[in-house]
């Protein structure tokens, strides 16, 4: 049957209202009930909003036949009057609640039918949220200091242009000792460097702050190589504790406390006896490869073992240079590179990779 | 440091394991020393199917004239070799390298056929087996194997031989250590020091071991003493009634043994064998044994042969050891004529110079088969001095290397007794106490027995525990350790063997040689005392941390760079010279070529990092950097280092470096701490660089968007607001020296208030001028900024000193009545900014405020739209303009909103004249 026709054939209105009698009210009310019955058979889907809202008000508005004849009660005999005023009610009463739950299902309904429109294909690329990374190295770099601070050690900064005196000779490297060769210097004149090491931040410290002193400083550092493995800057991190009594079993004990932070495990370390100017006597230190926990691998060269950095106990020299006395004060200090430590652990190749600024490559760390 | 252990067994016992030395314990006892092994080699392993063969037959190749066939008996079968060396020859004893071998340099021998005849591997020489050669003694031929002086051995030994290996049939088999020596330890650049320091952790950990040291001395040779005195009492040299002065001018110790006749010869097979493991060239009896002396003991000298040195009219020689004269001649022993500078010190005879002191010995005073007469040289160079003269002309020799490191002055005399001894134990016939001719000396002493007070150090109980935090041995076996290491122990002092004197010396560095011994590693760890001293923190690493967390939330990328600049960016950046952003520095040596400069910018890198990303088809990003920038000037702006490469004199005014003046650097070094002069001056600076789209068409947009100047800015402006720096945003002033590499119409300056109240401008950013792009090769839109975080640093600092409480600046009370947002809509001239006009209304807001006692924040004034054209006048356009006010006390009546408004619109239409649309 068509739809339309079907609805503007409900939605007509009666011609007429009047009743004298039960017999022909009872007439009106089937016509009504039998229009009623046929408008909320229509299907949802043959009905907009607007249409339903018509059915609403025809069957249940304000002005709907029912409400016409209920005005038209005065007009019936009066001993059928409340018979006929029960007969309308009834049929009222049950068009009204059917026509509320027909309309609120029918919004249902069409709510449905749009949300299951909008139903997405999740396989779309998303757009993208603008959130960069830190460098590599710089994320290495703060995740130390958070260790040392941990331990309660101070962060400070220092100069990465320096003067002999503080890059050389205040830490125990006297003029023309072989000992500086260990370090291939950019100079800037004869008395000025690039510093190749953060060490002489620990020169500054010394002199300028209050003992006891427990510092931590990170930084670029300069040197005058640049192969496949070796980048002209690159960056440090060292530590320095002065205080009284300080010994070699101390320095063992933060060093253990720092690469426990660090690795997030209980890692072995190993010392080596070794040289460093500034201290005295030297280690290099050693961590357990965790790629491998020292079984041996490509990482470590199959040693088990990774150098992590040099260590020692302040030479006396060095603390005398600060104008500290060697027979009062004591203390340790421990550096090492980070650069080697964060191409480790992000697995970057090659050293130049770390001074490209390539997108792609950086995109993905999520620092 | 290469050792070869079969040497170092001559000095003391090695361990053993399966018939070898005991390699991994050798290892990890001279690591755990601090001589840190850093591989080994075994030396003649890879040449194992090298074998000894003898020719049996050689006949001669029938379609080549100058290739033999060979039939070679190899012990258990014979083979067939085709040979090209002319002294192939029946009964020769040969190195026949079968199928399968690779010899050095990678060279594969396989199955081959030579011109129709079958070879069955290949006849070697000694440098195709990758041995040193000497020309004169091993001819262009393969190796003969039966003659000792290239290093054979008897024909009974080969014959026993046959078919094995050459190299072990020669007893050439080796492990070398390549081990690692700090600059403290020059002792350990000989067999004997590293001899010594196994024996020590052997003798430590009990395993056993025996002294037995190397000596050539012997009863009928020299002694030490003997030399001693015919050199400090005698003190004088003739040979063959000509006599020798000494003339020193360079204040170096120095003693010369004469001997008047030797015979000069190869060295015999044994001399040879141990150079050879060592890639020492063997040169001939004399040169070798001053060669071993080195390798044994570290103690450099150097034979001349007397005749080659220039006599004087009056019969006699002299001998001067004196600076060079500036670009004077002198042809080493690496046959090369390099003109000598005046801070080179020489050896000279009256006419010229033989030997670079230290360094390298003359080609033309040679020791060679002509040689008769000798001296030998043994002097004590300055260590500094043989250091620059290595260095400036390139020429590394063992020598050398020894002098600058250290030598042991204990044992120079000796040293010459045991040149003697062993030259006469390598010299048939040499009697060497016959030919002995004198000893003359300059400026040498006893130094074996000088006073050894300035190397004396107290010991005691408590000496380890003070230092290490335990004792690791009991008191006396410390004293064993060092007693084993060569230091003289005492009651409670101890004193530095003569070779240890060139590490320091204090009683640190006992504990420190007890701990390396027993192992550094044994120290247990100590928990650190309790500290309540924390507040030593350098404030500003924090903040400038929070600067790159944040700029990084915007979607930006740090990168790293070493903080050079290339001689050419300054061009490239549109700058009229390198000093457009203050004086760089120069670094003497720079290590890339190219970029001799430290930056002064980090734009540039940034730049050429957009090069390298659009290179590789990444067309679009955001990167940063943060880092130091160099100047050549001081804070006050006084030039540091003085420029010889600079055209421009220095009249650089420091107010129009703006942001980049040095007076906005940072002090990392308190003035009164100064050592060194003049600092200059280092800018931690925050940069970074947008280039290519911001958005690239997607399916949920309407198209690719491009980068904006604003969104740039507001970026800038989030970043410094949360930290409460007050930054405002306007016209980059004309003269910033960054100007020119920006476009004219978008340069904006990222200005800050200084105490006064003054504006002054910390930083930039802006869109990279076109020109700029080009040069740099760059094909997409680029916008940069560059913001100076010392002198904002600096800001905060002086803001923390004012009483003032700058803290959050936000609203501080949760709202109560509903926000009044209205909007309008003016008309104005073209020339009139928005913020003239967000700025007026703003102020109209506050005033109307004020006047009617009513209790009203003004949240926000702002344009949300722009219009010209259609109905607007050429030359005006249409902003439409939203003010939102918070109401604190009441919510207000509509009449009061009214006041407001009409305020705005008079105000507007009073100082603009601006028209009030629709």
């Amino acid at each position: 049957m068509n739809q339309t026709n079907n609805l503007s054939d409900v939605l007509s209105l009666p011609q007429s209202f009047e009743f004298s009698s039960l017999e022909s009210l009872t007439q009106l009310l089937e016509v009504e009930q039998k229009k009623f019955e046929t408008a909320i058979a229509l299907s949802y889907d043959s009905l907009q909003e607007r249409q339903v809202e018509e059915i609403r008000l025809r069957f249940s508005g304000k002005s709907s036949p029912l409400q016409s004849l209920l005005k038209n009660l005065k007009n019936i005999d009066a001993s059928q009057r409340k018979e006929a005023g029960a007969q309308i009610n009834q049929l009222r009463d049950n068009i009204y609640q059917r026509t509320e739950s027909f309309v609120s299902q029918f919004m249902e309904y069409n709510e449905e039918k749009k949300l299951k429109k909008e139903t997405l294909d999740l396989t779309l690329p998303l757009p993208k949220i603008k959130y960069g990374s830190r460098h590599p190295v710089s994320h290495v770099v703060e995740t130390m200091l958070k260790a040392f601070q941990k331990l309660g050690f101070a962060v400070v900064d220092g100069p990465e242009l320096d003067s002999d005196f503080f890059n050389f000779e205040a830490l125990n490297f006297p003029p023309d000792h072989p000992a500086r060769e260990m370090q291939d210097t950019l100079f800037l004149s004869s008395g000025w460097v690039l510093r190749t090491h953060t060490s002489n931040v620990q020169v500054h410290a010394m002199l300028e702050k209050k003992l006891p002193l427990r510092i931590v400083c990170a930084g670029h550092v300069y040197r005058n190589e640049c192969d496949l493995t070796h980048a002209p800057t690159f960056r440090q991190m060292e530590c320095l504790v002065i205080d009284k009594n300080i010994h070699m079993g101390h320095l063992r004990y933060t060093l253990e406390m720092f690469f426990k932070e660090i690795f997030t495990n209980d890692v072995k370390l190993r010392f080596r006896s070794s040289f460093f100017p500034f201290t005295e006597p030297s280690a290099e230190v050693d961590v357990q490869c965790q790629q491998c926990m020292g079984s041996g691998c490509r990482t470590c060269k199959q040693t088990g073992w990774l150098e992590m950095g040099g260590c020692g106990m302040v030479h006396p020299n060095v603390l005398k240079s600060c104008n500290i006395d060697p027979n009062e004060w004591s203390g340790f200090a421990f550096g090492m590179g980070i650069d080697r430590i964060a191409m480790m652990k992000y697995k970057v190749p090659d050293i130049r990779s770390l001074f490209e600024g390539d997108v792609n490559l950086y995109e993905g760390f999520k620092l | 440091m290469k050792a070869s252990l079969r040497l170092c067994n001559q000095f003391v016992t090695l361990p053993q394991k399966n018939g070898d030395f005991d390699v991994t314990l050798i290892k990890n006892l001279l690591t755990r020393h601090g001589l840190e092994v850093e591989g080994s080699i075994q030396f003649g392993k890879d040449l194992s199917s090298v074998v000894v063969g003898k020719i049996e037959k050689c006949t001669r190749h029938p379609q080549a004239d100058k290739l033999q066939v060979c039939e070679v008996n190899l012990g258990s079968s014979k083979t067939q070799i085709v040979c090209g060396a002319p002294n192939a020859r029946e009964g020769l004893f040969v190195a026949a390298a079968l199928p399968g071998s690779v010899l050095p340099g990678n060279k594969k021998i396989l199955e081959a056929e030579l011109r129709g005849v079958k070879s069955s591997g290949m006849l070697c020489s000694r440098s195709e087996l990758g041995l040193p050669i000497n020309a004169e003694v091993d001819g262009d031929g393969i190796w003969e194997l039966h003659i000792d002086a290239q290093g054979g051995t008897t024909e009974d030994k080969l014959l026993k031989n046959l078919g094995k290996p050459v190299l072990h049939a020669l007893d050439l088999e080796d492990t070398i250590l390549d081990i690692s020596i700090t600059p403290n330890r020059p002792d350990c650049l000989c067999h004997e020091g590293i001899a010594r320091e196994i024996y020590v952790g052997l003798k430590h950990a009990n395993i056993p071991c025996e002294w037995k040291g190397v000596t050539f001395l012997s009863s009928n040779g020299i002694s030490e003493k003997e030399l001693l005195e015919a050199g400090l009492k005698q003190n004088k040299l003739s040979l063959a009634d000509v006599s020798l002065q000494i003339k020193n001018d360079v204040n170096v110790p120095v003693f010369f043994v004469g001997l008047n006749q030797v015979q000069v010869h190869p060295s015999p097979a044994w001399v040879r064998n141990i150079l050879d493991v060592l890639e020492v060239a063997s040169i001939n009896n004399v040169v070798d044994v001053s060669n071993l002396l080195l390798v044994l003991y570290g103690q450099p000298s150097h034979a001349f042969d007397w005749n080659k040195l220039a006599t004087n009219p009056d019969k006699s020689k002299t001998i001067s050891l004196r600076h060079a004269k500036n670009g004077e001649a002198f042809l080493g022993l690496d046959k090369k004529d390099k003109p000598l500078q005046g801070e080179d010190v020489v050896v000279a005879d009256s006419q010229k110079a033989h030997a670079l002191l230290g360094v390298m010995g003359g080609e033309e005073s040679k020791v060679d088969a002509s040689t008769q007469k000798v001296i030998i040289e043994f002097a004590l160079p300055n260590q500094v001095n043989v250091r620059r003269t290595v260095r400036r002309h390139g020429r590394f020799t063992d020598s050398a290397f020894t002098f600058e490191k250290g030598v042991d002055k204990g044992a120079r005399w000796k040293t010459a007794a045991e040149f003697l001894g062993l030259l006469q134990k390598v010299t048939p016939n040499l009697d060497v106490k016959q030919q002995l001719a004198g000893v003359i000396q300059s400026q040498c002493k006893d130094w074996r027995n000088e006073d050894s007070s300035a190397y004396q150090v107290e010991f005691s109980e408590k000496t380890c525990e003070k230092v290490l935090g335990t004792s690791l041995v009991p008191f006396a076996q410390q004293k064993t350790i060092l007693e084993n290491l060569g230091f003289i122990v005492s009651q409670n002092k101890v004193t530095f063997p003569s070779w240890r004197r060139y590490d320091s010396i204090g009683t640190v560095d006992l504990a420190e040689e007890i701990s390396r011994i027993v192992g550094v590693d044994s120290i247990p760890s100590t928990p650190l005392p309790f500290s309540a001293q924390n507040t030593q923190d350098d404030a500003h690493w924090a903040w400038f941390n929070g600067l790159c967390d944040q700029i990084k939330t915007f979607g930006y990328l740090e990168t790293s760079s070493f903080h050079f600049s290339k001689e050419d960016d300054w061009k490239k950046m549109n700058f009229s010279s390198p000093q457009q952003l203050g004086k760089p520095v120069a670094m003497l040596n720079p290590i890339l070529q190219d970029q001799p400069l430290l930056h002064t910018s980090h734009i540039p890198d940034l730049l050429h990092k957009v090069v390298h990303n659009c290179n590789f088809g990444q067309k679009k990003g955001q990167l940063y950097t943060f880092g130091r920038t160099f100047q050549n000037l001081d804070k006050q702006g006084n030039v540091v280092f003085s420029e010889t490469h600079s055209q421009t004199s220095n009249t650089q005014s420091l107010e129009t470096l703006y942001d980049y003046s040095p007076r906005l650097g940072m002090d990392f070094v308190s003035p009164q701490f100064e050592r060194g002069g003049k600092r200059p001056v280092e800018t931690p600076r925050l940069a970074g660089i947008l280039f290519g789209m911001k958005e690239e068409k997607e399916w949920f947009n309407q198209g690719a968007q491009p980068w904006d100047l604003y969104t740039v800015i507001a970026q800038i402006k989030l970043m410094l607001s949360s930290h409460n720096l007050g930054a405002t945003f306007d016209e980059l002033p004309t003269d910033h020296p960054f100007r020119p590499a920006l476009h004219p119409g978008q340069a904006v300056g990222i200005f800050m208030k200084n105490q006064k109240g003054t504006p002054e401008c910390k930083g930039w950013l802006g869109k990279v001028h076109p020109k700029v792009l080009r040069s740099f090769g760059i094909s997409v839109d680029c916008f940069a900024f560059e913001f100076n975080a010392a002198a904002a640093w600096q800001m905060i600092v002086e803001n923390q000193n004012q009483t003032t409480t700058t803290g959050y600046s936000g609203t501080t009370e949760t709202q109560r009545f509903p926000l009044i947002e209205r909007d309008f809509a003016f008309i104005l001239e073209e020339k009139h900014r928005a913020s003239d006009l967000t700025q007026l209304v703003k102020e109209t807001l506050e005033k109307t405020k004020d006047k009617s006692h009513l209790q009203v924040k003004v949240c926000d004034v702002r344009i949300f739209d722009i219009y010209r054209g259609g109905s607007i006048a050429d030359g005006k356009k249409s902003f439409a303009l939203k003010i939102i006010l918070q109401p604190l006390e009441k919510t207000l009546q509509e009449k009061e909103i009214v006041l407001f408004e009409e305020s705005v619109i008079s105000a507007a239409a009073e100082t603009f004249n601006a028209e009030l649309r629709g």
